[in-house]
């Protein structure tokens, strides 16, 4: 998702033109990125609310995912794919067939898991109703990705704003109007159905053709980027300015969840103890995104804000001694 | 059939020794069925000894220096023991000739006070929302129990285990019977902390609520009472409510005993694995109805069907 981002801030910058089978490639792989993380979520939510049995499920059925992932790049996770102008290794016309195979497996199993999911009664209890997030709030807090498509807000870069290959493939937005954790739930789910369509067809309309651009002139100096990317959490920024001998002189990239998170306040006020944890896996957060520890005295107002070492000290320090 | 004092003291060490030696394997069981539902290969079946072993040689640390959050592991465990001598298990009930129903009934509910003390003394915020739901549940999930018991004792005209279990042995089941029998089961995967009412400790809402600062021997010997809580109620629900067939040869109805026990820690165990959690509202409502359910059934049991 990241390198993703950052490589096409620089492509902008520097105005270089990807070929078309790396730009596929880079679709294939942040859509198989999409349904594993997709496929963890629902695992750690049915773990939140108690579901283990979801939770195995759901990653034995992700396991296949990372298995493609390894074949393709080498690595289950942190797939180390894209260099700036392309990406570092091509998907073989002979490893079609194999891959294939393992998507039809996983499409099915995710559609069963789907219909399982949706006729749960207890889990609707559990999930309908709770944490409410509405329409008009997820636009004024500008929530991102399948917490604000939960809401009934079409947004998604992919189709606003494409990038790599999804102007070819197409892409369609789900949006689901229930405001709820269960529409989030839904959201994610069917999300990975049509992320598993989109490498599909991704795979077999993949051009020929060279896999990185033609990178012999040096990247100037001076010039700004500014590349987003639908991660599977939400939307990402990438912002650079290019430097000297071809380093960044300035790179920012913002992460969706710090921005999700500002929406917890509104789903939990006024419920449970109970809910509190789901409500707030339901936008999948990402707290290494976020780090940082803020305490306020309700009777002063006064707000203290933790550093790491202050955080190390506390970790450590015994709650009771004798 | 009244026994004599040296086949009571056997037959009382027997029972608790059993209980104790045990019940870990029957929760061995019960998590090698959860793991397969999983697609799992799960723990072994010895698992659970090495679990208490291993904290009974822990170190422990304390949050507190209450009496109560010191010694509520004791008292739960010697609650529970002290309930084998007066249930049935394969065999009559060593121990009763009066009112039995009403002292298993106040035993297990001084075990769940311990769990109520242990959470309130642990000075954790965790520890006291877990007290206070332990409350709500022992509130709904007790009178349905006691209902159950108490419609039991009606039919066979007696408040002894013994009674009831030679009763229902002769006379067969009824509607009664068989619908406060399943409000008792609902009632046991409640009291024995299984989903979907494993609402007390709900490990990722408030991290073992009641349990969060126990450690060491003080948590082996709650983990042990959880355990024998298992083997207890299935023994009185088995012995109770199906009670058949019964040989009149000790060993051989212990061994169906067990089988029956099995059976039913099994479904229990099915229950558990097909169910996220309630919230602690949703079970109360759930609970509410299953009293009333209950309450009908010893009405059909006082009109005498």
């Amino acid at each position: 998702m990241h390198s993703t981002g950052y490589c096409q801030a620089v492509e902008k910058a520097a105005d270089i033109e990807v070929p078309a089978r790396a730009r596929f490639i880079r679709t294939i792989i942040l859509e198989l990125e999409r349904v594993q993380s997709h496929l963890l979520w629902l695992g750690i939510a049915g773990h939140i609310i108690g579901f283990d049995t979801v939770l195995m499920q759901a990653w034995r059925i992700r396991e296949p995912v990372m298995w493609l992932c390894e074949k393709i790049t080498g690595n289950r996770k942190l797939l180390g794919m894209n260099i700036v102008g392309g990406v570092r290794r091509d998907i073989p016309k002979e490893m079609h067939p194999e891959l294939m195979e393992v998507l039809d497996k996983v499409e099915k199993e995710t559609k069963k898991v789907l219909d399982a999911v949706v006729t749960d009664t207890t889990l609707l209890m559990r999930c309908e109703n709770v944490g409410i997030l509405k329409n008009e709030d997820a636009i004024a807090y500008s929530l991102l990705g399948p917490t604000s498509r939960g809401s009934g807000v079409a947004l998604d870069i992919r189709v606003d704003h494409p990038y790599a290959a999804y102007k070819e493939v197409g892409c369609e937005v789900v949006v689901e109007t229930g405001a709820d954790i269960w529409s989030r739930l839904l959201v994610r789910l069917k999300e990975t159905v049509e992320s598993i369509r989109i490498i599909k067809d991704s795979l077999a309309m993949m051009p020929k053709g060279e896999i990185v651009a033609d990178m012999s002139d040096p990247i100037p100096p001076g010039k700004v980027g500014l590349s987003s990317v639908e991660a599977p959490r939400g939307e990402t920024h990438h912002f650079v300015i290019t430097g000297e001998d071809c380093r960044p002189y300035r790179w920012k990239a913002r992460a969706p969840t710090f921005q999700n998170l500002q929406g917890i306040p509104l789903m939990v006020a006024g419920e449970t103890i109970a809910d509190v944890p789901i409500a707030l896996g339901s936008i999948d957060p990402c707290f290494s995104c976020t780090e940082r520890l803020e305490t306020v005295d309700v009777k002063s107002g006064k707000i203290k804000i933790y550093s790491k070492a202050e955080l190390y000290k506390l970790s450590r320090s015994k709650t009771f001694k004798r | 059939m009244d026994y004599s004092i040296g086949e009571i003291v056997a037959l009382c060490s027997f029972n608790i020794i059993l209980v104790l030696l045990l019940s870990p394997l029957l929760e061995g069981i019960i998590r090698k069925l959860v793991a397969l539902v999983h697609s799992r290969i799960g723990p072994p079946l010895y698992q659970p000894y090495i679990d208490i072993l291993k904290l009974l040689g822990k170190e422990e640390i304390v949050s507190s220096d209450n009496f109560f959050f010191r010694y509520s592991g004791v008292l739960a465990l010697a609650a529970i023991l002290s309930t084998a001598v007066i249930i049935p298990i394969g065999a009559r009930p060593p121990l009763g000739n009066a009112g039995e129903i009403i002292v298993f009934v106040y035993l297990i509910t001084l075990s769940a006070i311990m769990v109520m003390m242990s959470g309130i003394t642990s000075e954790s915020p965790f520890g006291i929302v877990g007290a206070a739901r332990e409350m709500m549940m022992v509130l709904v999930v007790e009178p349905v129990i006691i209902i159950a018991l108490i419609t039991a004792a009606v039919k066979a005209r007696s408040m002894t285990f013994g009674d009831i279990m030679a009763y229902h042995l002769s006379h067969g089941t009824s509607i009664s019977m068989v619908i406060v029998a399943i409000a008792l089961f609902l009632a046991i995967v409640a009291q024995l902390a299984r989903l979907p009412f494993d609402i007390v400790e709900a490990d990722q809402e408030i991290m073992e609520g009641p349990f969060i600062e126990q450690s060491g021997a003080k948590l082996a010997l709650f983990k042990w009472s959880f355990y024998a809580k298992e083997l207890i109620f299935a023994s009185i629900f088995v012995s109770i409510f199906v009670p058949w067939p019964y040989k009149g040869n000790f060993i051989v109805d212990f061994i169906i005993t067990l089988v029956k026990i099995v059976i039913l820690l099994l479904i229990v165990g099915v229950v558990h694995v097909v169910n996220p959690r309630l919230r602690i509202d949703q079970a109360i409502r759930y609970f509410g109805i299953l009293i009333f359910v209950s309450l009908i059934g010893l009405a059909f049991a006082l009109v005498g069907s």
